[in-house]
């Protein structure tokens, strides 16, 4: 049975559409959102391998700090930075002519590769003695930091101050273990005057 | 002056045989060389190939070593037909000669080779003849000679070369006779083209004498013939005739008895141009229509089903279609080759990154790890909280004089700083909360409470609280 031309290009024209339809869907779509995909991990890709970059360059400079604090007094004992600490915190009070009344070193805190050991201090002295002894705390060559803070007055003038302050110093911490073993030490060190 | 030689060996297939002659051209001189009869079982055409290999050993025992060849069919393969049609441009007379093939053949068009010759008659129309043959046939023919190892030139009816080579004294109107074995075949020609063809059988004779039956049988298909053609230029005709049987002497006298005829028989190479190179020219003779059909092939002959005048039309729409198709699969495999090359690229690429992650994934840990640490000790040595800063920042705040003095200060481990005392009035605890706004160091700078100190006249406690310390 012969078709005739109307009949051919009908079914051409038919054909064609369906094989394109057929070529979208399954060839050219899946193919496009193949690259699509393509295009979306390299350009993730390249933002990690950037961010990995920028973390490499940064440990580069971060390494020169490092040493620096390493030399600064950055010890691995916590026992040798807690006293040091102590004997430091003495020192300036006797400088500032302020009065401990107590130093309680509390256990040592882990903080991944790090370590703290905080001490409560207390106090008394005048507005000047007092500003004294933090800015000593403050400058300090050791690897101390202020946490908490509590001033009162006594009277109207200030010269009668109370102080309750807690202060942090940073050691290498080495293992679990040596930190447990390191702040039972500590922890039995508190002294108070 | 020499020139190349060039040889072509014609074909002449009919009545069981196929007729080989070699001719040789050099210049102008022509010379039939070589000749040959190769026995032809018809049913035997559609193992070409096969039989192209029979065909080349028998050209090689025979010593013909022309390549180009020419093949004439014999006129009981063909259909025949004239009519006059219009003039036309040269666009459009090919279509209306295949609607007109496709209307006047019972065959199928795609089953059909067709190819037309013209003859211009009057300035408003002009006579075309019609030839048609099978296509499979042709097909078949052309294979067998590929086989053979020979480069078809042409495919040209035998009848109508013989009758195109052979002179015509009279050139209005005339036959031409080849005669066979077992068959005649007849051309008529008006005006240097031929206008029919015809094959006559001649098997069987039954009692009447062998030339008297061959001459009356031809004699009717003459007659036949003329009939047909009622414009054709009334009798005497000059009739060739080209006698490929030895005992047919008597066979010109017995037409000329029959027909208004005058025939010019024995007819020799010479009478095609030809020299014969000391061959025996009654043997020649025989192989006449070979010869003729190799003759065909220095020029273009009328007829020729392997480059069709009809069939050029068709080659050109089919040549479109090719040349689209090729455009489109050019197109769809440039797209292909774009497309692979830019996935390729891309998964390249991506597998590059991931190696080059991959290999620097330990060190970049590690130097996370190492940076977050620098980070956080940071704040053990140049980052100190600026408790002592923060202190400043209050006494700032406070006036000299001591209308309101603070007897309590907290800073806690976010630098969250809490303020506690006693003012005269509540006017002076405002001025110290503005004043800490004011500051670019101090957030969230609000008032707690405001109350009067029970059992103190004229004095009010009051707690202010802030963030101490920048956003960042």
């Amino acid at each position: 049975m012969g078709f005739s031309n109307r009949e051919k290009w009908i079914s051409f024209i038919t054909l064609a559409f369906v094989g394109i339809f057929l070529l979208d869907r399954y060839v050219l779509t899946p193919f496009m959102e193949r690259l699509n995909e393509l295009d979306r991990s390299k350009l993730e890709l390249t933002q990690e391998m950037q961010r990995g970059r920028n973390l490499l360059k940064r440990r580069r400079k971060l390494s020169a700090t490092w040493k620096k604090y390493q030399t600064g007094g950055l010890h691995s004992d916590p026992a040798q930075i807690e006293s040091k600490l102590l004997h430091s915190l003495q020192e300036w009070s006797e400088e500032a002519a302020f009065a401990l009344t107590s130093m309680k070193p509390n256990r040592p805190r882990s903080l991944g590769a790090l370590g703290e050991v905080v001490v409560h201090v207390a106090g008394k002295g005048t507005m000047k003695s007092t500003t004294r002894l933090l800015w000593h705390i403050q400058q300090s060559r050791l690897p101390v930091k202020m946490s908490e803070l509590q001033l009162r007055s006594a009277d109207v003038d200030g010269e009668d101050l109370s102080l309750s302050l807690s202060i942090s110093a940073l050691y290498l911490a080495n293992g679990d273990s040596e930190v447990a073993s390191s702040g039972s030490e500590g922890s039995s060190r508190g002294t108070r005057r | 002056m020499a020139f190349r030689q060039q040889k072509i060996l014609g074909l002449a297939l009919g009545d069981g045989s196929i007729l080989a002659a070699e001719i040789h051209l050099r210049g102008r001189k022509r010379t039939i060389h070589r000749t040959g009869e190769f026995p032809l079982d018809e049913s035997n055409l559609h193992d070409s190939v096969q039989l192209g290999k029979e065909l080349a050993a028998f050209l090689r025992s025979t010593g013909i070593t022309a390549k180009d060849a020419v093949i004439g069919l014999s006129a009981d393969w063909l259909v025949l037909k004239e009519f006059r049609v219009p003039q036309a441009g040269p666009e459009a007379l090919p279509n209306i000669l295949r609607l007109q093939a496709e209307r006047d053949f019972s065959f199928d068009p795609k089953d059909l080779i067709v190819d037309c010759d013209f003859n211009p008659t009057t300035s408003n129309s002009q006579t075309v003849l019609l030839v048609a043959s099978l296509r499979q046939r042709v097909e078949q023919l052309q294979a067998m000679g590929q086989a053979a190892g020979l480069k078809t030139l042409a495919v040209t009816p035998t009848a109508m070369a013989l009758a195109n080579a052979t002179p015509s004294k009279d050139p209005a109107t005339g036959l031409t006779v080849c005669l066979r074995p077992a068959c005649a075949e007849i051309a008529l020609h008006e005006g240097g083209r031929v206008r029919q063809v015809r094959a006559v059988p001649l098997s069987a004779g039954g009692e009447m004498p062998v030339a008297e039956y061959r001459a009356q049988t031809i004699a009717s298909e003459i007659r036949r013939l003329l009939l047909k053609m009622p414009d054709s230029k009334s009798a005497p005709f000059e009739l060739a005739l080209w006698n490929g049987i030895e005992d047919s002497s008597p066979l010109p006298a017995e037409l000329e008895s029959l027909l208004p005829v005058s025939v010019l028989a024995a007819q020799d190479m010479a009478a095609l141009g030809l020299s014969s190179a000391g061959r025996d020219e009654e043997e020649n003779i025989r192989f006449a229509p070979a010869a003729a059909v190799a003759l065909a092939g220095t020029a273009h002959p009328p007829i020729d089903f392997l480059h069709s005048r009809l069939a050029t039309v068709e080659k050109s729409s089919r040549g479109r279609q090719v040349t689209w198709a090729t455009i489109l699969i050019l197109a769809v495999g440039a797209s292909i080759a774009a497309g692979w090359k830019e996935w390729s690229e891309k998964t390249d690429v991506v597998a590059h990154l991931t190696d080059n992650i991959e290999n620097m994934r330990d060190g970049v840990t590690k130097a996370d790890r190492f940076n977050q640490k620098v980070l956080a000790a940071s704040s053990w040595f140049e980052h100190r909280p600026g408790y002592l800063a923060c202190m400043r920042e209050v006494a700032l705040a406070f006036p000299k004089e001591g209308r309101i003095w603070a007897n309590r200060l907290s800073v806690r481990d976010d630098m969250r700083v809490l303020v506690s005392g006693e003012s005269e009035d509540e006017r002076e605890v405002l001025k110290v909360l503005d004043q800490l706004k004011k500051s670019k160091t101090v957030r969230n700078a609000k008032l707690l409470h405001v109350r009067e100190e029970s059992g103190k006249a004229r004095t009010v406690s009051f707690a202010l609280s802030f963030h101490y310390g920048s956003e960042e």
